[in-house]
């Protein structure tokens, strides 16, 4: 089997890529995924062929794939996920990961993954589709939407709940007010950012 | 400066000229009289008539001198025949013919911001008098005029109100050296303003220097200062301002991060004054001792609002007895573990406290607000250890509450008590408890059927900030429908709960905008899926009232910013977080808003340079950027939260001033040009 072959854009990924998803997507959200393609190890990909494990069929687009779904997922019929069994003693060895492919709508995507983040993967297809189509809040919140800020005032308060729930343990001595007043004030200048909250 | 305003100035102008030359003399003066004299409507902001209603004495003689020009003829062609003389009265009447002494008195009844404004784009005399006559100026963003263009116009200021940091400050999200720095406005203040009693800082950087410069040249005449939320002093400012200011009668320094070096302050406080009526030092970590607060009820017999940092009530039994005055307590703290059953029995509060807010106040506490319970009107609850069902028990006993504060832990069944038992209630805050549920925060999630039950039994509301964690449209359709006094309205939807009942709001907050329609400051903030793009533009054709909107996830797209921007005439101040618009998209939003001064933005869809962001660029607008923190490290796809542009910051406002000179090295001015 000659290298040559078995290119990337043999399967005209990136150029698919580029025209059907690049000007749609208002955010960012499958930029991860989009990442993720362009790595597919092509090694991977050469033995999930070479080994005819898998089948390497190109699916005609399902009629009622909205073309606003940015995701390869197959129809809702079982996946076929043929090469994970093929290839396993290919490359299980290598990571404890094994090659995932994903047909969806004539592309074919391959991904290096693990057992339960495969499992993962399979039980958000089939989320998605039992999901309100509105409903795309919850793989846009996968994507680093900014996290919800917390008023101060509050953030201050609720640590200093949880320090109070803390000292009352029963083998503690009765805690010292100012030092506790200390460590309250030492947390105040923290910027936790990551809890900040807005409103 | 923006068209709503010449509007406004050129009506006035247009009533004023309309009413002396063509309705006074049609109808006759006895007509023109009994039409100023008529009792005014609530609903009527006429500031014409105002102005006429006060000045009516006078009017008697304006309006013989009118019937000796226009007569009982036609007004305007007879003009043309009146001699010199004539005309000079005829040019004294078209000032209203009141002398510029007599026009300051006047003038000094009108109070609202509002028609003074309208009164100075009248004429030249007029914008004069005004400003020799205005008491109070707000200064929104203490950026958008220099101290001393405001000394220029109003030289005899007797209270000015400064706000520094935007308003996400108080989230964590301004960066503490931002800048609002009050120097600049201390040393004018102390050179120019000599009528000036009450200074107002909120969310700047005042230092021990600045306030040594303020209490130095206005100390003796100072009765109100409130450094709100503000930082970088410490009790060294606090101990000046003790001993020179000896008419104080409202110290405010509420969430202020001071510096603790003694403390002295408040001794010396309660030793110098006597006329204290107002001292709050909330939710800071100053240090006092209850011996001090004793000393300052002996003191300041007026003494009627007292908010405290952390000292224990049990402690403040002396301090309650003293204070027979106190109507409003807020902080201090509970500390039931050292063992003391009865520590709390002997607290008795003084006769007439109807604010209470207690902190740390737990179940076993609660009791002993019982006794006086039915005459609170303004209950605080943030900041205390109440489950959901001790809220119900609280609040079943309060009848007359007016304003409640609580956290989300008071959950639906509290707000169903709420409903059923607080039917004065104007004002409600529901904040975000802990995310995690302790014991007793089981309950402690408002849903929609806690919002509809509100809004049916609590008709007088005027204020509702609440955090959901789950909503339907039909609720706020609810507030709609009910709440009718509303005027400010905020709804977070808290992001725990996978799946909403209801999602988007397109026709909730459509029926919530048609149904409120005294609404004027409007607060939204949901997750992705929550509002389309046609929601906004609902909120756009639905907001004739609203001047400050905060919008969190909305929308699906530039087009539902645009539509929102052709709509909201009166938006004065537009908050943006999260949201995926482009910056193309809200610089010609803000180029479409036609009363926007003051625009900040944190979370959108950045371009590498910011230059699209110019395209808002106009004289008089400031355009500052905070550029995204650079992630060190790289992170893999999965690392999701926060890519590199969802930290940048815009924020945009209307400047006299020019380009900010003390921006910190994480701001970047991005016009105008140096």
């Amino acid at each position: 089997m000659s290298r040559a072959t078995v290119e990337l854009d043999f399967l005209g990924l990136g150029k698919e890529d580029a025209a059907r998803f690049g000007p749609m997507e208002p955010r960012s959200s499958v930029q991860g995924i989009q990442s993720a393609i362009s790595r597919i190890n092509p090694h991977v990909l050469r033995s999930v062929l070479a080994s005819g494990g898998g089948s390497v069929m190109f699916q005609p687009p399902a009629p009622e794939a909205d073309s606003r779904r940015l995701f390869y997922f197959p129809p809702p019929s079982p996946l076929p996920l043929l090469s994970l069994a093929s290839s396993k003693t290919i490359t299980e060895t290598l990571l404890g990961t094994a090659p995932l492919t994903i047909f969806y709508n004539g592309t074919v995507a391959v991904f290096d993954v693990a057992q339960d983040k495969a499992e993962n993967i399979i039980k958000l297809a089939e989320d998605v589709n039992r999901v309100n189509s509105r409903d795309i809040g919850l793989l846009q919140n996968l994507n680093g939407d900014l996290p919800m800020a917390r008023k101060k005032s509050l953030q201050r308060f609720l640590e200093k709940r949880k320090e109070r729930l803390t000292a009352l343990g029963p083998y503690q001595a009765v805690v010292d007010v100012s030092s506790r007043k200390e460590k309250a004030r030492k947390k105040k200048t923290t910027m936790d950012v990551v809890t900040a909250s807005n409103f | 400066m923006s068209v709503e305003r010449r509007e406004r100035a050129t009506k006035f102008r247009a009533d004023v000229y309309f009413f002396f030359n063509y309705y006074f003399p049609r109808r006759g003066p006895a007509a023109a009289l009994d039409w100023i004299q008529r009792p005014l409507p609530s609903s009527e902001k006429g500031c014409l008539r105002r102005l006429l209603i006060w000045c009516s004495p006078l009017v008697d003689i304006l309006l013989r001198d009118l019937v000796l020009i226009l007569g009982s003829t036609a007004g305007g062609a007879s003009r043309r025949r009146l001699g010199e003389m004539e005309r000079q009265s005829l040019n004294r009447v078209m000032s209203l013919g009141i002398s510029d002494l007599a026009l300051e008195c006047v003038m000094g009844y009108i109070d609202d911001p509002r028609d003074r404004e309208a009164v100075s784009l009248v004429c030249r005399k007029w914008y004069r008098i005004d400003a020799i006559t205005r008491k109070h100026i707000t200064i929104a963003i203490c950026y958008s005029a220099s101290p001393d263009r405001l000394r220029r116009r109003f030289p005899r200021l007797e209270s000015l109100k400064l706000k520094g940091k935007p308003r996400a400050a108080m989230f964590n999200l301004i960066p503490e050296d931002w800048g609002g720095y009050a120097g600049p406005w201390v040393c004018e203040i102390a050179d120019a303003f000599n009528c000036l009693k009450a200074v107002h800082f909120r969310r700047m950087i005042v230092q021990d220097a600045d306030i040594g410069v303020l209490v130095k040249a206005r100390g003796h005449m100072l009765q109100a200062l409130k450094l709100d939320k503000c930082s970088g002093f410490s009790t060294d400012g606090l101990l000046l301002v003790a001993r020179s200011c000896r008419c104080l009668r409202t110290l405010f320094l509420e969430e202020s991060s001071v510096t603790e070096n003694d403390g002295e302050w408040l001794h010396e406080l309660a030793v110098n004054n006597s006329v204290l009526e107002t001292l709050n030092f909330y939710m800071t970590e100053l240090r006092i001792s209850p011996q001090e607060l004793e000393l300052l009820a002996r003191n300041c017999r007026s003494l009627i609002s007292l908010k405290i940092s952390e000292c224990d009530v049990s402690d403040l039994v002396g301090f309650f007895r003293t204070a027979t005055a106190l109507e409003e307590f807020g902080g201090g703290s509970f500390n039931d573990q050292a063992g003391e059953i009865n520590r709390y029995e002997r607290v008795c509060f003084p006769p007439r406290l109807c604010c209470l807010g207690l902190s740390y106040m737990g179940m076993n506490e609660m009791h002993i607000i019982f006794p006086f319970a039915a005459s609170l009107k303004k209950l605080d609850l943030q900041y205390t250890f109440l489950s959901t069902e001790d809220h119900c028990q609280l609040i079943q006993r309060c009848p007359n509450l007016e304003i409640l504060e609580v956290r989300n832990v008071i959950g639906d069944r509290g707000l169903e008590v709420v409903a059923q038992t607080c039917k004065k209630l104007r004002r409600l805050r529901i904040e975000r408890g802990d995310d995690e549920q302790g014991p007793e925060d089981e309950q402690g999630r408002v849903s929609q059927i806690g919002l509809s039950s509100l809004a049916r039994g609590c008709p007088e509301l005027e204020y509702i900030a609440v955090y959901v964690s789950d909503i339907t449209n039909a609720a706020l359709e609810s507030v709609g429908t009910f709440s009718k006094n509303l005027c400010d309205f905020r709804l977070v939807l808290l992001d725990r709960e996978e799946m909403i009942t209801e999602l988007p709001l397109d026709n909730g907050v459509h029926a919530l905008l048609r149904g409120c329609t005294k609404l004027r400051r409007f607060a939204f903030y949901l997750r992705p899926g929550g509002l389309s793009d046609v929601g906004l533009g609902y909120i756009g054709e639905n907001s004739n009232n609203i001047r400050w909107m905060l919008l969190g996830n909305v929308g699906e797209s530039d087009l539902g910013l645009l539509q929102l921007a052709r709509g909201c005439p009166s938006l004065q101040k537009l908050e943006l977080r999260s949201c995926c618009f482009s910056e193309r998209a809200l610089a010609l939003a803000v180029m479409q808003l036609p009363s926007l001064r003051y625009l900040w933005v944190q979370g959108y869809k950045a371009s590498p340079t910011g230059k699209d962001l110019l395209a808002m660029a106009r004289p008089f607008w400031n355009i500052e950027f905070i550029p995204p923190r650079q992630d060190i490290g790289d992170h893999e796809f999965e690392d999701r939260r926060g890519g590199v542009e969802s930290q940048a910051q815009i924020l945009a406002y209307y400047s006299l001033a020019g380009r900010r000179t003390d921006c910190p090295e994480t701001v970047i001015p991005l016009y105008p040009p140096a």
